[in-house]
């Protein structure tokens, strides 16, 4: 890398697609959910901040970080949970620069790999900030997203791989090449296997309402931040937002093959990302409002039938497509 | 770039490194909007960790309820009513006190 190519990583990485937009458009994400879940609940959701509410979020947020920190115990080490949620947050603003649309993009072979290592931190953030609060409920918040993780993290690598390898083989498996390959018919069974599998993670990840098991607010008093408060928790919010937009973009221009039919030189495929962006986020919230949570066991179960099974099975149509029909 | 190796390097240092600066900066730029105390029944946090010498009376109660057992087991064995196992007890004492002493003696003298 030259510094022309250094001052751009770190542009990509600090702005655009990373950390500044990636957390506007998880903020958007969370206005949706919050205004869809109001509908179902007969509600009408943010309107304070901004036209229709769409600010609310972003607010929400400011006000948490600029509220000076609630230290509930000597024996929680706030700012090491701090650190460990701002890895997280780094980790998602970095992992951007996989998708097509950053202005630089990394590729090589296995980067798939990569991205399950690197999506990884994030699941630590959240795992963290239970396991450091001195409250109970926050350890039961973490235990029960250990229990989930178990399924959950090896779902979405061997769907991510999965789908990587039906486009680019299975010795290659790049996230970034098959985000920009062209679409066939012997794609499509580890495509769609996959992309169940990654919806699901993605709902379990980011968790949505079936899913928000560790959470829980009825149960354990809003779990894994049960005790948290201030800048903390408004850097939950950001890593969380973060997330479920992450992953929402990656099953937009991964498993909805971004503009497709038109491509990225095309302003309107653009805006077709963008209505395939807002579809995704829809679908999920729509599900999310209309289930009640799950129990830890019947989560667990869930996922791995319906999530963990089937991104197998899309690694089976994967190495079948690559040994068999190529 | 041909190594997806190097790409993990380059992804690890800007999360570890990216986190921390974030990390910093969050917990700096505090605006000092509201601060507030932890409510336990009206009275304030107690720090533990300040009193460098805890009062002997929480020192006699933490031996004995760390100690209970081994007090147990050897109160029933010694305090069984017989003079014999008494006199059992002391010479196997006895014999580990005179062990100590000669050790002491031959490797200090």
């Amino acid at each position: 890398m030259n510094s022309i190519e250094v001052l751009l990583y770190l542009f990509a990485v600090a702005v655009f697609p990373g950390f500044i937009f990636l957390s506007l458009l998880g903020t958007f994400t969370e206005w949706i959910e919050r205004k869809v879940a109001a509908r179902a609940q007969n509600r009408m959701g943010p309107t304070y901040v901004g036209p229709v509410g769409l600010f609310q979020p972003i607010a929400d947020i400011l006000k948490l970080l600029w509220a000076k920190e609630l230290v509930v115990s000597k024996g929680f080490s706030w700012r090491t949970t701090l650190f460990l949620v701002s890895t997280g947050v780094m980790a998602l603003s970095a992992a951007t620069l996989l998708m097509p649309i950053s202005p630089i993009r990394l590729s090589t072979p296995l980067d798939s790999l990569v991205l399950v290592y690197v999506l990884f931190y994030s699941t630590l953030g959240f795992l963290a900030i239970g396991f450091s609060s001195p409250s109970p409920f926050g350890v039961v918040g973490s235990s029960r997203m250990l229990s989930m993780i178990c399924v959950v993290e090896p779902a979405a690598a061997i769907s991510i791989y999965s789908i990587s390898a039906s486009f680019t083989g299975m010795d290659t498996a790049s996230v970034s090449k098959a985000m920009i390959a062209e679409v066939g018919l012997q794609q499509l069974p580890a495509l769609i296997l996959g992309g169940v599998a990654l919806f699901l993670v993605m709902m379990a990840k980011s968790l949505m309402k079936p899913f928000d098991i560790p959470e829980a607010e009825t149960e354990l008093a809003g779990g894994i931040i049960a005790d948290v408060g201030g800048p903390l928790l408004g850097m939950f919010r950001i890593l969380h937002d973060m997330e479920a937009a992450f992953l929402a973009m990656l099953l937009t221009l991964l498993v909805l093959r971004g503009p497709y039919p038109l491509s990225y030189a095309d302003p309107l495929g653009w805006v077709l990302i963008g209505v395939k962006f807002v579809a995704v986020v829809l679908t999920a919230t729509a599900i999310s409002a209309s289930l009640g949570r799950l129990r830890i066991e019947q989560g667990v179960a869930l996922l791995g039938k319906y999530s963990l099974l089937v991104s197998i099975a899309a690694l089976g149509a994967a190495a079948l497509n690559y040994y068999v029909v190529v | 770039m041909a190594d997806p190796g190097t790409l993990g390097l380059i992804f690890s240092i800007t999360v570890i490194v990216g986190g921390l600066i974030l990390a910093v900066f969050v917990a700096v730029t505090k605006k000092g909007v509201r601060e507030t105390e932890p409510y336990l029944c009206g009275e304030s946090e107690t720090d533990f960790t300040d009193s460098v010498s805890p009062p002997a009376t929480e020192v006699q109660w933490g031996l004995e309820k760390t100690l209970d057992s081994w007090v147990r087991f050897v109160r029933t064995k010694i305090h069984t009513g017989v003079l014999d196992d008494w006199w059992s007890l002391m010479i196997v004492w006895a014999a580990l006190l005179l062990i100590m002493s000669l050790v002491r003696g031959w490797a200090w003298p």
